[in-house]
């Protein structure tokens, strides 16, 4: 589309009557045209009553009871550093595998992008994590102890792949933290949880520990 | 980060109530804007104010908490906008604009049509992007990444909203 063509259009736009691929054509045209974009933006300034509108609206009702009544206790994400017998890699284990089935059922029933996809509910985040970073902890003091056993090549093979998962899932709960309640982010953050564990699994089994 | 925040952050309910009294305004007004409906825009507020709650513990003061909450606030709307999908959209969200007549009559019968209930009555895609670019300040960059349209939707989106409420207006 040239830009003559866009300006002919503009009010067929604002009544919403182009027709998909005209649609399609302006908006890509706006995309790329920087000239277009600043006439359109003269064409149609910003409305003089907007400065005035209010910047806060107390709601007409108070919403606190119907709030408080839906805090539910937060799960703590602190690591429980317990002290366990050598049982405790296949409960971790067995752990991992429930965690990771349901996990794996929850990104299974992600929608595809451009699909309705709901929210991973940070009610259902945070405990997740929280089992996570127990079952993990576990998992490296295990794999701690059975270090001697590993060459030492191999050995540093895995130190250096748990520190790029340390980093990706530092850098997804980073970028978490900043855009809180992103359904695509919440959903990464399990992910990578769930390739560190599959990771410190297979780690584990390497080096004989348990 | 600020006392209230660290004592929320520990489950304190009482401090998370004075964060909601200091900061329920704004959010409740963004809530307001984006879903152009007094009902829906409550429920909304209280799912905002319900998912802080349920996130704070991720929350490192690295920003403000009112632009942490806010940003949370319209990721709160975005994820349920998408969840609920058009065919439960208000019935004055279409794009037809001829709907903003009914809108406006059965907003305020007789009386005519303000800014605030003019912006209601946009179809729902023009809409946000007024809100966000022309009453909260976002770039269209911004409001591209935040509600995955294109850039260039997002600019021909605001001169809809614009184009219409100033017909709205002027009736």
């Amino acid at each position: 589309m040239r830009c003559l063509e866009l300006r002919a259009l503009l009010d067929a736009y604002a009544r919403g009557s182009l027709a998909p691929a005209e649609l399609a054509a302006f908006e890509d045209h706006l995309a790329t045209c920087a000239e277009c974009a600043a006439w359109l933006d003269a064409t149609e300034p910003v409305l003089e009553g907007v400065p005035t509108l209010r910047r806060s609206v107390e709601p007409e009702a108070d919403l606190w009871p119907g709030i408080q009544a839906r805090l539910a206790p937060r799960a703590g994400l602190g690591l429980r550093r317990v002290t366990l017998p050598g049982w405790l890699l296949a409960a971790a284990a067995l752990l991992l595998i429930a965690v990771s089935s349901g996990i794996t059922a929850v990104l299974v029933r992600a929608p595809r992008p451009g699909t309705a996809s709901l929210p991973l509910s940070a009610s259902t985040l945070s405990p997740l994590e929280a089992q996570y970073a127990s079952a993990a902890s576990e998992l490296s003091a295990e794999l701690g102890r059975a270090r001697t056993r590993l060459a030492p090549a191999t050995l540093a093979i895995i130190e250096r792949n748990l520190a790029v998962l340390d980093s990706a899932l530092a850098e997804t709960r980073q970028a978490l933290a900043n855009d809180p309640g992103n359904a695509a982010l919440e959903r990464l953050v399990i992910a990578t949880w769930q390739q560190k564990m599959d990771f410190l699994r297979r780690a584990a089994a390497l080096s004989g520990a348990g | 980060m600020s006392e209230l925040v660290e004592r929320a952050q520990r489950g304190d309910e009482e401090a998370f109530n004075a964060l909601y009294r200091a900061h329920v305004g704004r959010v409740h007004a963004l809530c307001l804007r984006l879903s152009g409906d007094a009902h829906a825009a409550g429920e909304l507020t209280q799912d905002v104010f319900v998912r802080a709650w349920e996130a704070l513990p991720s929350f490192r003061g690295e920003s403000a908490f009112a632009s942490w909450l806010f940003r949370l606030a319209m990721n709160v709307f975005l994820g349920k906008r998408r969840a609920t999908g058009r065919r439960e959209r208000r019935v004055f969200s279409t794009e037809d604009p001829a709907l903003l007549e009914q809108a406006r009559e059965r907003l305020q019968p007789g009386v005519r049509l303000d800014l605030e209930q003019a912006i209601a009555a946009l179809p729902e895609g023009a809409r946000a992007v007024f809100v966000l670019h022309d009453v909260e300040g976002y770039q269209h960059g911004e409001i591209a990444r935040m509600t995955g349209i294109a850039e260039g939707t997002s600019k021909a989106q605001l001169f809809r909203a614009r184009r219409l409420l100033r017909e709205a207006l002027a009736r």
